[in-house]
């Protein structure tokens, strides 16, 4: 679709889009920080010609710290976050990997729900945000409702997201635990890059077990997954190489890489092992 | 004599704050749009165009072969690459259709109303299929071209031998990736024929493919360069194409045509680097004494000859390295597949046939037990020395001080990893580069430059050559200023326009600082002589007095123009026939050395140090010579370990920046640059050919180390972490 074709409405507040998305359900799509969408109607690809132009509403922006809750606005940009010193403390893999994504244009311009929305498999915030156990809101004109974010994406591209809902927030929920993160993205280049393949993960340890963990992956299955049977197999145990062993041969067989123009299926799946292995065995 | 080799670019600051207009920035009044309408198959014959009648064809202007007034093909060596199909068609994305209209969504609408008719025909896309003959795709038995060459007796040297060693070493496309894109723009009217606009790089390669496409007489077509995006070879022939269809459309609109190709277009289907294929069979004594060298050179042309032959003979010229050898056979071909014609790009086939030989090395010496850097040492070729042509090398050569200078350098900057699952590695490659045109180039092309005195006392440079970004307006600039012995900045360096500029031959194979900055410097000199025999300048003058003289001169006798023409110097000598002799005039020395570390759990390579020395004769401008070499390592970089176009049905398919991955700067390492200037016997003021050198050596030097840290063996490129993993997996 040829960019003249695209009509976009300017929507001045959150009620404006909510009120269009409820009288039209279906009909429109949302603009965010336009980085995605610049992209693929350079290339000819972007299909949907109505959109809301959602960037500057105010109600859709803001980092809110509450007592246990981090709460950020879905408009956030990735250049927001990762000036966040509260986020940057508590969060440290999500500003790892808001400092990934793009280039320092794009995480000026790009927003933190742009990233879920456009439901890339490879993208890069998402494993963090499912290893930390991330909720989000979803908002439409007559309800407002809070989902775990591992529960969002269905399959490749498909959310729980009705037509007449805008994501409005995501939700950090704050620890006072000791934890430890581990985050790594492998991509193509330095900068610039989409992940080939990328591992989040955050747990507590008491002693040398392993008391609480969330493994977030992407660009192994055709969305950002959680490997809940490879956690449940290190929770609760004491951590050894032949504990590791068996989680290395739990998580080959939960995640589903493929072969595409970045990369391919045993690359990413020798990779996710690695990481994986590599970081369990520093713990031991 | 006064030097300016501090001088900033010329054009620096008007690119830099965006008053430079590229071909996109130029527009006409009344000017339409172009669009190209390409074949959706690599190989078979056109039948029939099918207009979808929804569309009001009436208000577009349309081109077929059949609109074409003189010759439907691209004048360049060998005469078969058509501007438009007529019947057969040969690659996938080969133009069919050429559409104008001057709103540029209806355009892209009705290009994708149109369809064709075509009777598919099997294709080939692999060198050894072509070979094979798998189907015969072009002449009788797909080759271009071959050459031979022999020193010595190889046969006889092979027998009884210490050590043979034989492997095949293979270089895949690389994408030129110019900022700005292919693009032209048109104009026509019967006074003046057809004018041109465009980015590109040999004006005169243009102006003789149009004057065939449409019979006109050589005043009847004008080429003018527009600002230029970078080029890096990509523009040496392709522009003939755009700038053809652009014509065409012109033509028959009577309107200018504006063409520009969007990134995803031009990566599809506009030339490439020549994939090779080499195998390398050597003989060596115990000591690692090279006594034979044989070696079989293979690339892939794609579907037309265009410039293949040029970058055969090229990295034919270059394969058997800088090492002295006795016996040496050297086969080459370049073979026809169904894809996009390959062309010229930076190196122009020595980065290919380069890279087999400095891997070869590398293997060779681990098989015997001794160091890469001993083997070179061994067989470096010197002063008084012959090359596989029986060149004999009469300057000063000393690559012991070129790799004793890089290892120095390379060492220091060594630590040690505290990561266990990072190894580090270090490598090395040595080299040369032939500067200007092979054996009898220079002396056909015959180039003529020359400068003008303006009314205000400023001197115009008068040439074809072409600025892209190397930095020829402010060589130029330089040369001129300082043989005339006045300050930079009254030299005009305006961009080649072919109705006043003289062909000074195409800007490509590092000839033009060493060329035709030479004959710029004859040029001016020439025309202080006029000055002084004129007695309005004495020998010894002022700036002041020089300016005021030519202003006086330009009074009384209207002109003052001077121009020099290239002769060959007696001493050169070579047989085109058996490819014996003087290939080229000199060559640029170097030795390239990297150190990587490389990720065991990710399979992720890091240059972490590269270090490049070379003698590249008086260097000109050091700012734009440094800047020379580090572009050239980073392109280098990128064809070792980062930019893998891949293809299918002949055409690239990670058409884009995203997925044809190109290092950023933050992918690349310090890059530490010295140059020796030993012999200034060439070029203006003693340079030397300097712009394709770092893309030759910096690929195997990556490599090299990459096979250091781990002990593998890479024999292909561009290696990747998915290719690392694999070798490395087999070593298990």
């Amino acid at each position: 679709m040829h960019i003249s074709s695209i009509n976009v409405y300017d929507a001045k507040n959150i009620h404006d889009v909510l009120n269009l998305l409820d009288k039209e359900p279906g009909r429109w799509s949302i603009l965010a920080g336009g980085t995605d969408i610049m992209v693929q109607l350079d290339l000819g690809t972007w299909q949907a010609p109505n959109l809301i132009n959602i960037w500057g509403i105010s109600d859709l922006s803001g980092i809110r710290i509450n007592k246990n809750e981090i709460e950020i606005g879905a408009l956030s940009t990735f250049s927001e976050i990762i000036n966040h010193p509260i986020i940057k403390k508590e969060f440290p893999m999500l500003i790892e990997a808001a400092m990934l994504t793009g280039s320092i244009a794009i995480q000026n311009r790009g927003t933190i729900g742009g990233n879920i929305m456009n439901a890339s498999p490879a993208a890069d915030t998402p494993p963090a945000l499912l290893a930390y156990g991330a909720e989000i809101e979803l908002t439409s004109k007559n309800e407002v409702r809070r989902l775990f974010y591992k529960d969002f994406h269905i399959n490749y591209k498909l959310m729980r997201i009705n037509q007449d809902e805008i994501l409005t927030k995501i939700i950090l929920p704050r620890t006072s635990n000791k934890t430890i993160d581990f985050y790594q993205k492998v991509g193509t280049r330095a900068a610039h890059s989409i992940s080939k393949a990328c591992i989040a993960v955050r747990l507590t340890m008491d002693k040398k077990t392993i008391t609480d963990i969330k493994i977030g992956l992407g660009a192994v299955a055709p969305m950002p997954i959680r490997v809940y049977m490879t956690e449940d197999l290190l929770k609760g145990n004491k951590l050894s190489m032949d504990l590791i062993d068996q989680a290395i041969l739990q998580i080959a067989s939960e995640i589903h890489p493929i072969d595409d123009i970045r990369s391919n299926k045993a690359y990413r799946l020798r990779v996710a092992i690695n990481l994986l292995r590599n970081f369990l065995k520093g713990l031991l | 004599m006064k030097k300016f080799s501090n001088l900033r670019r010329v054009e620096g600051k008007s690119k830099v704050t965006g008053t430079a207009l590229f071909i996109d920035d130029l527009n006409f009044p009344d000017m339409l749009h172009g669009i190209t309408v390409r074949s959706p198959v690599a190989r078979g014959i056109l039948k029939k165009i099918h207009f979808d009648p929804s569309i009001n064809w009436n208000d577009f202007v349309i081109v077929t072969a059949k609109d074409i007034p003189g010759q439907n093909i691209i004048h360049l060596i060998k005469e078969d690459w058509p501007f438009l199909v007529g019947e057969r068609i040969n690659h996938k994305g080969e133009a069919i259709v050429l559409l104008a209209h001057h709103d540029q969504q209806k355009l892209s609408e009705a290009s994708t109303k149109i369809s064709f008719e075509i009777e598919t025909l099997p294709a080939i896309f692999t060198i050894d299929d072509s070979i094979n003959k798998k189907e015969i795709i072009w002449g009788d038995d797909n080759c271009f071209k071959k050459y031979y060459i022999n020193k010595g007796d190889i046969d006889l040297a092979f027998k009884d031998a210490f050590h043979v060693f034989e492997q095949t070493y293979r270089t895949l496309h690389q994408e030129q990736l110019y900022i700005e894109p292919q693009g032209a723009i048109a104009a026509y009217n019967e006074l003046e024929g057809i004018t041109v606009w465009g980015s590109l790089q040999c004006p005169y390669y243009v102006h003789g493919a149009l004057t065939n496409l449409f019979n006109f007489s050589n005043e009847k077509v004008r080429i003018i360069q527009s600002e230029t995006g970078g080029a890096f070879g990509g523009k040496e022939d392709y522009p003939s194409m755009i700038a053809g269809h652009a014509a065409l459309l012109a033509y028959k609109a009577k309107k200018p045509v504006k063409l520009i190709y969007k990134r995803a277009e031009d990566l599809q289907v506009t030339t490439k680097r020549h994939p090779s294929q080499t195998t390398i069979k050597t003989a060596v004594d115990e000591g690692g004494k090279l006594l034979a060298m044989d070696i079989a050179f293979l690339l892939d042309g794609g579907a037309y000859a265009t410039l293949s032959e040029v970058v055969l003979s090229r990295g034919t010229l270059h394969a058997a390295g800088p090492y002295f050898c006795e016996n040496i056979r050297i086969k080459s071909k370049v073979m026809a597949t169904n894809s996009p014609p390959n062309g010229a790009f930076r190196g122009f086939g020595a980065p290919q046939s380069i890279f087999a030989m400095e891997r070869h090395l590398d293997n060779v010496a681990r098989s015997i037990g001794i160091t890469p850097e001993k083997i070179r040492t061994i067989n470096f070729i010197k002063r008084g020395q012959t090359t596989a042509t029986n060149q004999v090398l009469d300057e000063k050569l000393d690559f012991d001080s070129l790799l004793s200078t890089t290892l120095s350098k390379l060492k220091k900057d060594t630590k040690k990893s505290k990561h266990k699952h990072i190894k580090s590695g270090i490598g090395i490659a040595t080299f040369m580069h032939g500067a200007g045109f092979t054996g009898s180039g220079e002396k056909y092309l015959a180039s003529v430059a020359g400068i003008e005195a303006m009314d205000d006392g400023k001197i115009k440079i008068l040439c074809a050559s072409t600025e892209m970004g190397q930095g020829r307006n402010t060589i130029f600039a330089q040369v001129v200023s300082e043989t005339l012995g006045i300050d930079p900045h009254h030299i005009l360096t305006p961009a080649p326009d072919t109705l006043e500029a003289p062909n000074s031959g195409p800007t490509v194979a590092s000839r033009t600082s060493m060329i035709v900055g030479k004959l710029l410097e004859h040029a001016a000199n020439g025309l202080r002589n006029t000055l002084l025999a004129a007695g309005l300048i004495p020998e010894k003058y002022t700036e002041a007095k020089f300016i005021q003289a030519l202003k006086i001169y330009k009074k009384k006798y209207g002109t003052l123009k001077s121009f020099h023409q290239y002769k060959q110097p007696e001493h050169i000598k070579w047989d085109d026939q058996t490819y014996q002799g003087d290939a080229y005039p000199t060559f640029a020395w170097a030795c390239y050395g990297a150190q990587v570390s490389v990720n065991t759990l990710t399979y992720e390579i890091k240059v972490d140090n590269f270090v490049a020395t070379q003698e590249v004769g008086r260097v000109l401008n050091r700012k734009l010579a440094e800047g020379q070499i580090e572009g050239g390592i980073a392109q280098g970089i990128g064809f070792a370990i980062f930019e893998k176009a891949i293809f299918k049905d002949g055409v690239m398919i990670n058409n884009s920046f995203t997925n044809y991955i190109m290092p950023t700067a933050l992918d690349l390492p310090r890059i530490h640059v010295y140059f020796k200037e030993w012999n200034k016997d060439y070029g203006p003021g003693g340079a030397k050919g300097i712009g394709e050198l770092p893309l030759d050596g910096s690929g195997p030097a990556v490599i090299n180390a990459v096979a250091d840290a781990l002990n593998i063996c890479p024999d292909t490129i561009p290696y990747l972490p998915e290719d690392l993993m694999n070798d490395m997996e087999f070593l298990k």
